[in-house]
């Protein structure tokens, strides 16, 4: 049955190849959100007491929440947003009556939005905790981290809406190895084997494309503790997944690394390849995505001028 | 001068012969619920015809096919021409075969009533004092010279298959009086004066046989004459007068099971068309009976059930299509001798090994051989064999294209199957043993393994997998005239393992299995049958992965971590025994079955009962018009793997258990033609899901439980089949299905909504005509309701920025269908018949006016545009099947 069920979704996705072409999501070109990060992305308390003054004080802390915006069709306009806060995970447009709580409002236009936000001390419009309704809509019951739904609502004149959710992580030394998340931050980023600094403009000629490598970042992936369900301790190590974006053209996958299910783990070669119907010189934006599987995510962007 | 005589030959496939398929169907019968012709009528007295008086003047011969009715007690009160000769023959033939008296037929071991094809030749001849024999056929010696003579022995085979003829006249045209028939092996031997005979050879169902011989005095020649059969490919099918059980048993002969197009030939993919069936996407073979899922519809091989269907997950059946006998499909409220199922049960019948001579059948076509053997061995004992290589492995690397990455790209799915049956007691055909036996072994193997390596890959993939199975049966039959027991026991053993980059998965099941059936006539109001059906299967499984996220410990959406390989090993214990019993009491024309199952299993230490009981009920109005009516409960054990301890399983699993029932209507309208129509409602309730409960432990841990028996099914609805049985020349149906099949869980509030698989309407038609020059052709045209969806309803984008992907937003769920599919599919055949054998080359073309189907759909990675997935475009397949 399962061997079936495997061989109908192989068909589809044979068939799906006859389907035509479709938008690739490394091509931006209109509004998107493509990044979120916390920073710290993990509040971890020195004690697992909820009732502990301990606990309160660190889940109390502020962080800097940060999203990155494309819009390279809106030609720099504006237009509202708010940052709302709910209690279950999986409403994603934190809409849900009387479950969500909103934090923040305003007008913003393409590029990074920061804020700083208090997540820990956030309440519901019935006055209850934020945290505490986080729990008690959790199937594990906030084992395994507190994760609170923060979902960046974006609306434009003209009327395009995006919801994009973000978990941020509250949780407690269970196992005395246990340390909280950090950010994780791509090193660099190299062209045909060169190093490809934050600054520089690189020149890309021709249509056979370009290979992109983000420089090792091995040593920098974590190991981590995180309880099973049976609550032995188990140790995981990261495997962070880069997503790739321009401006102009598209890259040969969306995401690269991460760990496959059967424990494999996967390079991070990608292409990027201008569109066939270019054929005037023009700059070309880039974005790299990393996300470290427990929360963490940072970006960094790279400018080249591409000629035919 | 010379007195016309006239030789009335008896159709050569006379009763007994005509009978060999029926008969072997007794045989190979896997269990006793299927009544079958347990002894053939014989013919007892001959009547010769009166030649119409015009006819003989102008000398004209003639043949008058008819269907005639001999009754429970010999007599024969009711005769159908069929092919008409005229000329006052057929008149003359019905009143003479009027006066024909047989043996009684029997069915189930009880006299009754049958049909049988029978043709009247009618033949001028010149002889002296030729005799006739009782059976119609000519006394070869009542006419022999007394001067120097000649012998011409030989056997009269059937050109293409080397098949026997049994009761062919033998005449030299140029003689008077020198004829012969031949005997049950075919053999003969013709005694005529030294010199010149001209040859002719007759018999029904084959074309005449002329050729000249030439023996000098003394002379004895060995010759062997090929007829050449009248319809190519055709198998004589005798449709005895069966008292059908269960309200709904559909069977599908070996003749429409090789020719039904778009299935290409395989006995599953045809049950798919009958009614109660839900259509199942791509050319896919699941079975949807009545609303159940694929794996509620149990499949069995000879009474033993099969693990997979089919070879490659969706590719051909495992079983070989020349295997079989028949195919026997019970879309719901079947008798209290199946079990371990809440939805349907299909049961493979096997054929038995060849009684006449050597036979074999090598079948070609793109994804694989095949070669089926069947002999006697000797009197009492035949054998059956066949063997299937696929060999995509071999070419698809000569038409898959360089690694486009510039590494390493091997792809090498293959498959095989065997089958092997011995049969002693008695021959196919004889049905005068007491005691039966078979022994039948038969088993699958499948491969796939995916190897991309190197060059611009960022992962490295490889992928082995790897299912087989074994069976290993035995048989034993014994009957008397009011009873038949039989005794079955088995040996299995199943290998599934995966290997994918360093994970391995591996499971090793060993099962022993016992099936006893028992049928008494007690008297001729009440018939018993009872039996057991054991079965205990040892389990071992082993893996080596990495910790299971989401099971093991709570994941985070985005990029999964690295962890250890952990070592797994499960050994799993599994009894599950059941006992049944029922008894058909015959009250006037109400036949009434209780029936009850009890079973008793042992699974991972849980203990599961379950006790079943049924009752079908049949009123035969007329011989043409049987209302007839059935409910009854069902059980299904859930898989012992899904018993494992949290987070592979739940211990606490129960039986899914069904509440089925049908209210329905048989009606003859010809010989030929029968309409059924039959209303059904099934619930099914506790039915396994996933997944289950999150249960939080006081200490703080977390049991995720993986299934829940919580799932609740129904479905009701209407089936038609509307039935033109296997003719010589035509066999057809149409079926037609209005259902619903809704599901929800214990505790949802949205209540029940309709199956995925939901289909209000399902219109097959399927027909099959053998027509002039060799030339077989065969037609399907579905209609179908389009499957249930859920409609996009985009306002906005919903993106989660953990893990990189935007989620839909959909309207009430499966509020929408996709569009309605209709297709039609073609199949001809083409046989050349050759003295020894027969090509058949055929091609099977699917979708034949190019129907843009949809099979499902694909959104764009923001959920705004939803794209329909084709379904199969124009498909020709070809192959060749050589028959000896």
């Amino acid at each position: 049955m399962r061997a079936q069920l495997a061989l109908i979704f192989l068909l589809l996705v044979t068939a799906s190849a006859c389907l035509g072409p479709q938008e690739d999501p490394t091509n931006i070109n209109d509004l998107r959100v493509i990044g979120m990060a916390f920073d710290p992305p993990e509040i971890m308390s020195p004690v697992c007491s909820v009732q502990s003054p301990i606990t309160a004080f660190t889940f109390a802390r502020p962080v800097t929440f940060s999203a990155l915006i494309l819009d390279p069709a809106g030609e720099g306009r504006t237009f509202d947003y708010e940052i709302k806060a709910c209690a279950s995970t999986g409403d994603r447009t934190c809409n849900n009556d009387n479950d969500y709580t909103i934090i923040k409002v305003g007008k913003t236009s393409a590029g990074e939005l920061k804020e700083t936000l208090t997540l820990g001390t956030q309440f519901l419009p019935d006055n209850s905790p934020l945290l505490q309704a986080v729990v008690e809509q959790d199937r594990y019951q906030g084992l395994g981290g507190i994760r609170i739904p923060v979902v960046l609502h974006l609306k434009t004149d003209t009327g395009e809406e995006i919801y994009a959710q973000k978990l941020m992580v509250f949780s407690c030394r269970l196992y005395p190895q246990m340390v909280a998340n950090k950010v994780p931050v791509l090193p660099g980023m190299t062209t045909e084997g060169q190093t490809w600094e934050a600054n520089d403009v690189r020149e890309f000629n021709g249509r056979s494309g370009v290979d992109l490598l983000p420089t090792d970042f091995t040593d920098l992936q974590e190991s981590y503790i995180v309880p099973s369900l049976s609550l032995k301790p188990l140790e995981l190590t990261e495997s962070w997944k880069v997503s790739w974006y321009a401006s102009v053209g598209t890259m040969g996958g969306l995401d690269t690394g991460g760990t496959d299910f059967s424990g494999g783990s996967s390079a991070h070669r990608n292409k990027w390849s201008p569109d066939s119907t270019l054929t005037e010189p023009t700059d070309v934006n880039f974005w790299f995505v990393v996300r470290d599987g427990r929360g963490g995510s940072s970006w960094i962007t790279r400018r080249a001028h591409w000629t035919p | 001068m010379s007195r016309f005589l006239l030789l009335l030959s008896v159709l050569s496939a006379l009763p007994a012969a005509a009978f060999e398929e029926t008969v072997h169907r007794t045989e190979v019968d896997a269990g006793v619920h299927v009544p079958v012709l347990t002894k053939a009528p014989e013919l007892k007295n001959f009547v010769v015809a009166t030649y119409p008086e015009q006819a003989q003047k102008e000398g004209l011969e003639a043949s008058v096919k008819m269907q005639i009715t001999i009754a429970a007690d010999g007599t024969v009160p009711d005769v159908k021409v069929t092919e008409s000769a005229g000329h006052g023959f057929d008149e003359a033939a019905v009143a003479a075969v009027k006066q024909f008296t047989f043996s009684a037929a029997e069915i189930d071991n009880v006299p009754a009533a049958v049909q049988v094809e029978y043709v009247y030749h009618f033949t001028l001849q010149v002889v002296a004092d030729a005799g006739t024999t009782e059976d119609g056929g000519v006394d070869g010696d009542a006419g022999i010279p007394t001067g120097p003579t000649a012998t011409l022995k030989g056997t009269v085979l059937a050109r293409g298959s080397r098949s026997v003829i049994n009761g062919a006249l033998i005449t030299c045209n140029n003689l008077e009086g020198i004829e012969t028939s031949s005997d049950k092996r075919g053999e003969f031997s013709l005694t005529f004066p030294a010199g010149r005979c001209d040859v002719s050879v007759i018999s029904a169902d084959y074309q005449q046989f002329n050729t000249v011989e030439t023996l000098e005095a003394g002379e004895t020649r060995t010759v062997n004459f090929y007829a050449r059969p009248k319809v190519a490919g055709y198998e004589t099918v005798v449709r005895g007068k069966t008292e059908k059980k269960e309200v709904v048993l559909r069977t599908i002969s070996r003749q429409e099971l090789q020719k039904v197009p778009g299935t290409f030939g395989d006995p599953i993919r045809v049950v798919q068309n009958f009614p109660g069936v839900a259509r199942a996407p791509f050319v896919s073979g699941q079975l949807i009976v009545r609303g159940a899922n694929p794996g509620q519809t149990l499949t069995f091989f000879d009474g033993v059930e099969i693990p997979i269907l089919f070879h490659l997950a969706g590719g051909p059946s495992v079983v070989n299509g020349e295997f079989l006998d028949r195919v026997d499909f019970y879309p719901g409220g079947f008798g209290a001798r199946y079990g371990r199922a809440v939805g349907g049960v299909v049961d493979v019948v096997s054929r038995k090994g060849a009684a006449d001579t050597f036979h074999g059948v090598v079948k070609i076509d793109l994804l694989d051989t095949s070669l089926f053997l069947e002999a006697p061995l000797t009197d009492n004992i035949s054998v059956a064999a066949s063997i299937r290589r696929s060999y995509i492995d071999v070419l698809l690397p000569l038409v898959l294209p360089k690694d486009p990455q510039g590494g390493s790209l091997l792809i090498l799915p293959a498959y095989w199957d065997y089958q092997v049956r011995l049969d002693g007691g008695g021959k196919r055909g004889d049905n005068k043993s007491r005691t039966n036996w078979t022994v039948f072994a038969f088993g699958s193997d499948d491969l796939l393994k995916v190897v991309a390596t190197g060059g611009g890959r960022n992962r490295d993939v490889s992928v082995d997998l790897r299912t087989n199975f074994h069976r290993l049966m035995a048989n034993w039959t014994y009957k008397t005239d009011t009873v038949q027991f039989k005794l079955t026991p088995y040996l299995g053993y199943d290998l599934a393992g995966v290997t994918f980059g360093t994970t391995k998965v591996r499971a090793d099941r060993w099962s022993q299995g016992l099936r006893q059936d028992l049928q008494v006539s007690v008297a001729s109001w009440f018939t018993f049958r009872a039996g057991a059906d054991i079965v205990n299967d040892v389990l071992l499984g082993s893996a080596e992965l990495p910790f299971i996220s989401g099971t093991q410990y709570i994941s985070f959406p985005g990029a999964e971590p690295k962890t250890e390989i952990q070592k797994i090993s499960q050994e799993i214990n599994t009894f599950n025994g059941a006992l049944y019993a029922e008894g058909d009491f015959k009250i006037g024309n109400l036949t009434m079955t209780p029936g009850i199952r009890g079973s008793h299993a042992y699974v991972s230490g849980a203990t599961l009962h379950a006790i079943d009981p049924r009752l079908w009920v049949r009123y035969e109005h007329s011989d043409w018009t049987t209302l007839k009516g059935s409910i009854g409960l069902y059980t299904q054990p859930p898989d012992a793997t899904d018993m494992q301890p949290p987070p592979l399983g739940t211990p606490t699993l129960g039986h899914e258990k069904a509440f089925q029932s049908s209210l329905g209507i048989a009606q003859k309208i010809t010989e030929n033609i029968n309409v059924d129509v039959t209303g059904f409602y099934n619930r099914r309730y506790e039915n396994v899901v996933s997944p289950g409960p999150t249960i939080v432990n006081p200490d703080g841990s977390v049991t995720q439980e993986r299934f829940s028996n919580n799932g609740l099914g129904r479905a009701y609805g209407m089936e038609l089949m509307l039935r033109h049985e296997p003719t010589k020349y035509f066999f057809g149906w149409l079926a037609y299905t209005l259902s619903r099949s809704e599901e929800t869980r214990v505790g949802s509030t949205t209540g029940y909504l309709i199956t995925s698989f939901d289909q209000t309407h399902i219109l097959t038609a399927v027909a099959s005509l053998r027509l002039p020059y060799d030339f077989e052709i065969g037609a399907r045209f579905r209609y179908v309701t389009g499957n249930p969806k859920s409609p996009l309803n985009h306002s906005a984008d919903i993106y989660s920025a953990d893990s990189n992907r935007y989620f839909a937003t959909f309207g009430a769920a499966r509020s929408a269908r996709v569009k309605d599919f209709n297709q039609l599919d073609v199949r001809i055949d083409k046989y050349f018949i050759f003295d020894k054998w027969t090509l058949d080359l055929y091609i099977d073309i699917q979708n034949v006016y190019n129907q843009v189907n949809v099979e499902g759909s694909f959104y764009d990675y923001r959920f705004r545009v939803q794209y329909d997935v084709p379904g199969i475009p124009i498909l020709p397949i070809v192959g060749a099947k050589g028959s000896f």
